[in-house]
């Protein structure tokens, strides 16, 4: 049986601050938050972008401090998040059984920063070339041992899941920018076809950090005139039936089930046809697609 | 899963072999890919061995594919994602054109940094007090963007979708060690929903270089058993160190029934189902009950309508790490219950190591293998099978099975898992 679906919690982490009334405010203003560069960025042709909320700011969503050791940015956006739109739906943490709970998202690329390893390439190298010996034998005491894991693109996934507790059927979508509605699509048949009671779903990337900007500016993703930016948007999902049962208050549905197909095909499959249509968000990056 | 989901095709770059004949004589007859390192001088690591794919002729592999946008790249896993693909792809008659699957859903894993990366974007922006250049890198970077694409985790998945003309569907599946069995499950779910005919779908990936080897041995999970390679991989066994570090790709045509039906493509197995689960424990260890596996392995065989005593055959995630195995066999006797005790479960990983991302895709195939011979691969090198590992894990030498139903674990470093269901396909 296919179960109608609501979003019931929003948690935003962005530019615009922490939580959905930011976000609100900042679009119904039209501001645009604009900051430095959080790291080294001169020369780059960016020096600013949207860059969000200063980390002590969501260090007590956290459960443990020292798991920020283990985390990138977008990891922790996600969990920021995440958290926020639990708490958004008006949702005690372990209200939910924990295997009833899916988590879903899409994430950027991994971010290992190359000069990471500048401090054990230093110690390696002899006339511009790496030494394998010299690195096994000296290098490899200067890298972080759990820095390859720290870049794992799901691990935003992971300390998510740690960090509420959920236990559901998952996923972790990359590399493409309908990610996160990749994720949310997933999520949506998940509690649709009753795989969960309730599915976490949304997205979450970081291009203020070094590694982040480095990708998108060399692999062409940010025009001269496109800010990089920061942001991890996560929603609840519930099935229409529980949420009436528990007097939650429900925001719509989610978009069903994936917009990278033709919009044609994604209304299509919504049911509707594309007049009752209030408001399409687009793509536009400013850039030469937009047409 | 509402709706048949069958396998018409696949096919594999492993270290067992990289066309599925030769992978399938290794693997029903425990043959073990480990051996020192070839491709790089790995003589100051702690681990100087791993199961590396045998050399390849990548052109020669993939006739009529354009390739120039692997030139120079370095970007081993694609190339091996390729030539699997091309396999799978001729396997279930999709080459021609206008034939070719309309989706595509791959599992992939973390790209290190290669030596030739390092010595182009590093070491000219080393500062004399070993510090890096920002600035100076900012100025110089721009021209050397070669390398660039290879760490953009969609590469292979655009790369193919371009190749084939593939309009629907495209995903990319970032789930560790369980990303091609999360990947081979998200293509189950799109035919099942009807928004896909014809998927290729699973896994690739390469570590077997001077970086990946690195962060693996500094997480401390690589076996250092480098006297004895072929030995080297020992899940289950009371003496196992770590894993054997693989590579490789494994690619499976995974078609709606009724597309295979209409185009008189060979069945070669069903996807019955699949499940997956977080262990919301750790990111590195397993929940120490096993909880998450439990969860995967209950929602696959749900999903798939079966219940355990159905399951002829399981393919471990079996790694050989200390932690893994016990709290698989541990988890694997919570779902299976009485029948934990007649189900056979083995670990191919013995003989062709830890692909990673790529692990569930090529044990997939492993499933299909044993499927269609009717024989259980076995867990090679058990001298001493772990107490605590206690089951009938095939020990050493494989064996004649009627085996209809399978089930394959894939468990992955933050605690992400994925399990997937065959059976047979006769109906």
């Amino acid at each position: 049986m296919i179960r109608d679906v609501r979003v019931t919690g929003l948690g935003v982490v962005a530019a615009s601050g922490t939580g959905v009334a930011a976000l609100a405010a900042a679009l119904a203003g039209r501001v645009a938050p604009r900051a430095p560069l959080p790291f080294p960025a001169a020369g780059f042709p960016h020096q600013q972008g949207g860059v969000g909320p200063a980390r002590s700011e969501l260090l007590g969503l956290l459960t443990r401090r020292k798991d920020l050791k283990l985390m990138t940015p977008d990891a922790l956006l996600a969990l920021a998040a995440g958290v926020l739109a639990w708490r958004d739906a008006g949702l005690a943490e372990g209200s939910l059984p924990d295997e009833e709970v899916g988590l879903f998202l899409g994430v950027g690329a991994e971010k290992g920063e190359i000069p990471d390893l500048a401090p054990a390439v230093a110690l390696s190298t002899t006339d511009g070339e790496l030494d394998l010996e010299l690195l096994t034998s000296r290098g490899l005491d200067r890298i972080n041992p759990l820095g390859a894991l720290k870049t794992l693109p799901n691990m935003a996934l992971a300390h998510l899941a740690i960090r509420l507790q959920v236990r559901g059927p998952c996923g972790t979508f990359c590399g493409s920018p309908d990610a996160g509605e990749q994720a949310i699509a997933e999520a949506h048949a998940a509690v649709a076809r009753g795989e969960c009671q309730a599915a976490l779903a949304g997205g979450s990337d970081c291009l203020v950090s070094m590694a982040g900007y480095v990708q998108a500016w060399r692999g062409g993703d940010l025009p001269a005139t496109v800010d990089p930016g920061e942001a991890a948007a996560i929603l609840l999902l519930e099935p229409a039936a529980a949420v009436r049962a528990r007097g939650g208050r429900p925001y719509a549905s989610p978009p069903v089930p994936v917009s990278r197909d033709l919009l044609e095909g994604t209304v299509g499959r919504c049911g509707v046809a594309s007049g009752p249509l209030a408001l399409a968000v687009g793509h536009f990056l400013a850039g030469r697609q937009d047409p | 899963m509402s709706g048949r989901v069958v396998i018409t095709g696949w096919g594999v770059a492993s270290p067992l072999g990289n066309d599925r004949a030769t992978f399938a004589h290794a693997l029903l007859n425990g043959q073990s890919a480990g051996a020192p390192i070839r491709g790089f001088d790995a003589r100051g690591f702690a681990c100087r061995i791993a199961a590396e794919v045998p050399a390849y002729d990548l052109a020669a592999s993939c006739p009529g594919w354009d390739l120039t946008a692997l030139v120079g790249t370095g970007d081993r896993k694609a190339e091996l994602g390729l030539l699997a693909a091309h396999q799978a792809l001729a396997h279930a008659g999709l080459l021609e054109p206008g034939t070719g699957p309309d989706a595509i859903s791959l599992g992939t894993g973390l790209s290190s940094v290669l030596v030739a990366e390092v010595e182009a974007e590093l070491i000219p922006f080393l500062r004399e007090d070993g510090e890096f250049d920002h600035e100076a890198f900012a100025r110089g970077a721009l021209p050397a963007r070669r390398f660039l694409h290879r760490h953009l985790p969609g590469r292979t998945t655009a790369l193919l979708a371009q190749l084939l003309g593939v309009t629907g569907p495209r995903a990319t599946s970032f789930a560790a060690c369980a990303a091609g069995a999360h990947a081979i499950a998200l293509a189950g779910r799109w035919i099942a929903r009807g928004e896909a005919e014809r998927v290729l779908a699973g896994g690739l990936d390469s570590m077997i270089n001077p970086f990946g080897l690195a962060s693996l041995q500094l997480l401390g999970t690589l076996t250092t058993r480098n006297d004895r390679p072929a030995a080297a991989s020992r899940p289950f066994d009371r003496d196992r160190d770590g894993f054997l570090l693989g590579e490789g790709a494994a690619m499976l045509v995974v078609e709606s029934a009724a597309s295979a039906q209409a185009r008189g493509a060979p069945i070669l197995a069903e996807l019955l189902g699949s499940g997956s689960s977080l262990d919301a424990w750790h990111v590195t260890a397993p929940h120490p009950d096993g909880r998450g596996a439990v969860l995967a392995m209950r929602r696959a065989l749900a999903d798939a309508g079966r219940s355990p005593a159905d399951v002829d055959y399981v393919n471990a995630h079996g790694t050989a790490t200390p932690l893994n195995d016990p709290v698989e066999i541990t988890a694997f006797r919570e779902v299976f219950g009485p029948h934990a005790d007649r189900c056979p479960i083995s670990s191919t990983k013995s003989m062709h190591g830890h692909l990673i991302a790529a692990a569930g895709a090529l044990e997939a195939c492993a499933v299909l293998v044993a499927l269609q011979h009717q024989w259980l691969p076995p867990t090679i090198n058990v001298a001493h099978l772990d107490p605590a590992c206690a089951a009938d894990v095939v020990p050493n030498v494989g064996r004649a099975a009627r085996l209809e139903v399978a089930l394959s674990n894939s468990f992955g470093f933050g605690g992400q898992n994925g399990c997937l269901v065959f059976g047979t396909g006769q109906d």
